[in-house]
């Protein structure tokens, strides 16, 4: 089975006891039970009108605006702490993954707004970073800083449930893996898809604080697909990208007037061309 | 990925980051005020720009799928990161490490 260690992210959200980071860890992809076949859910970028669950663990559903939030979430903490971001398949099995840590171990309070704001004080120090640049970042992917606290919240509730189970004298790792075998989970086949990255080869669950080395889909010839690594339950690889090997001029009307032309701009100095989706 | 915070590093290195996105000028517009941006925001409501360059609707939503490339003076694209998913996105060091 393929897995992808995502141990950055807990890092990321400035967890910087070694034990927290290697469960944060098993919370990204345990449940890649071995007979199970990979899940290749990918989230798509037109939402549902209906905000459909996409998950339920124990009865409890995880909806796809709940999903998708915490995808883009990952994809911003990871960007800013310079790591691979995981999978959307990886984020929905920490979520599910938290589901059974909160239901089985509810925190005794809510998270204060002060603890929150405590907390992304800290994350924001970690990044070097102050909050108008961290909310800058949160609106280029379509984000808010509300976001950012109701994630930075649901972070420090499942951290004082993982205490709490801990300090009963479980095993993380073993109780996790029990829980996945026993509880109902119930994934919605809609959103299964062939559009999942490819993942590296199969990894030991066991807790390592050790980086996966994937890059992202670097493409340096004109004509490439991302080639999966060998693993029997990825789903079928990405559709072979076309991309030009020239780069196509063109003129386009530039934000505050005027327009600016490729060629033109080339004739300076190199050039990086960024395609973004969202406009804030 | 933080373009603007990580601009100037950019300037430096004698490269221009150019954003484009298929939308209208207004909502560039919009997004320079909203970020503050310096860098050039482009408009590519046709998304011809983005059809040519092989990204367009590749996450079948009608936009650009999130990409960078990085283009030498003669015209040669000489990296290119396209996004599997929305955020999907290479960092700005890896993109520094490409430069020419």
């Amino acid at each position: 089975m393929s897995q992808r260690i995502s141990s950055h992210l807990w890092a990321v959200l400035g967890i910087g006891v070694v034990v927290i980071a290697g469960l944060g860890l098993l919370l990204a992809f345990l449940g890649r039970e071995p007979s199970a076949p990979a899940l290749t859910i990918s989230p798509t970028t037109s939402p549902p009108p209906d905000d459909p669950v996409v998950a339920s663990v124990d009865g409890h559903p995880l909806r796809y605006s709940f999903w998708m939030e915490a995808v883009l979430i990952d994809q911003v903490m990871s960007g800013l702490a310079g790591q691979p971001a995981p999978a959307p398949d990886e984020t929905l099995q920490r979520l599910i993954n938290e589901e059974l840590v909160l239901q089985a171990f509810p925190p005794e309070q809510e998270p204060t707004a002060s603890q929150i704001e405590a907390r992304i004080a800290a994350l924001e120090q970690t990044w070097g970073m102050d909050d108008a640049a961290v909310v800058t970042t949160l609106v280029e992917a379509g984000l808010d800083r509300a976001a950012l606290e109701r994630a930075t919240g649901r972070l420090l509730a499942v951290q004082a449930s993982l205490e709490a189970l801990q300090s009963q004298g479980y095993d993380t790792q073993a109780w996790l893996e029990e829980q996945r075998a026993s509880a109902e989970i119930v994934l919605n086949e809609e959103f299964e898809n062939v559009a999942a990255l490819a993942l590296p080869g199969a990894q030991s669950p066991i807790a390592t604080l050790v980086t996966s080395p994937l890059s992202a889909p670097t493409i340096e010839s004109p004509v490439a697909s991302p080639t999966p690594a060998p693993a029997p339950e990825l789903p079928t690889p990405t559709p072979t990208l076309v991309l030009p090997e020239v780069a196509p001029d063109f003129t386009l009307e530039r934000a505050g007037g005027g327009t600016l032309t490729l060629a033109e701009q080339l004739a300076q100095g190199p050039v990086v061309l960024v395609f973004f989706q969202r406009c804030g | 990925m933080e373009l603007q915070r990580n601009y100037e590093t950019f300037q430096e290195a004698g490269v221009e980051v150019i954003a484009l996105a298929v939308t209208s000028v207004a909502s560039v517009d919009g997004v320079r005020q909203s970020t503050g941006a310096t860098y050039p925001l482009l408009a590519d409501p046709a998304h011809e720009v983005a059809t040519a360059y092989g990204v367009y609707s590749l996450l079948g939503d009608g936009l650009a799928a999130p990409a960078v490339f990085v283009i030498e003076t003669d015209g040669r694209i000489v990296w290119s990161h396209v996004g599997q998913h929305p955020g999907d996105r290479p960092s700005v060091q890896a993109i520094l490490e490409q430069l020419p």
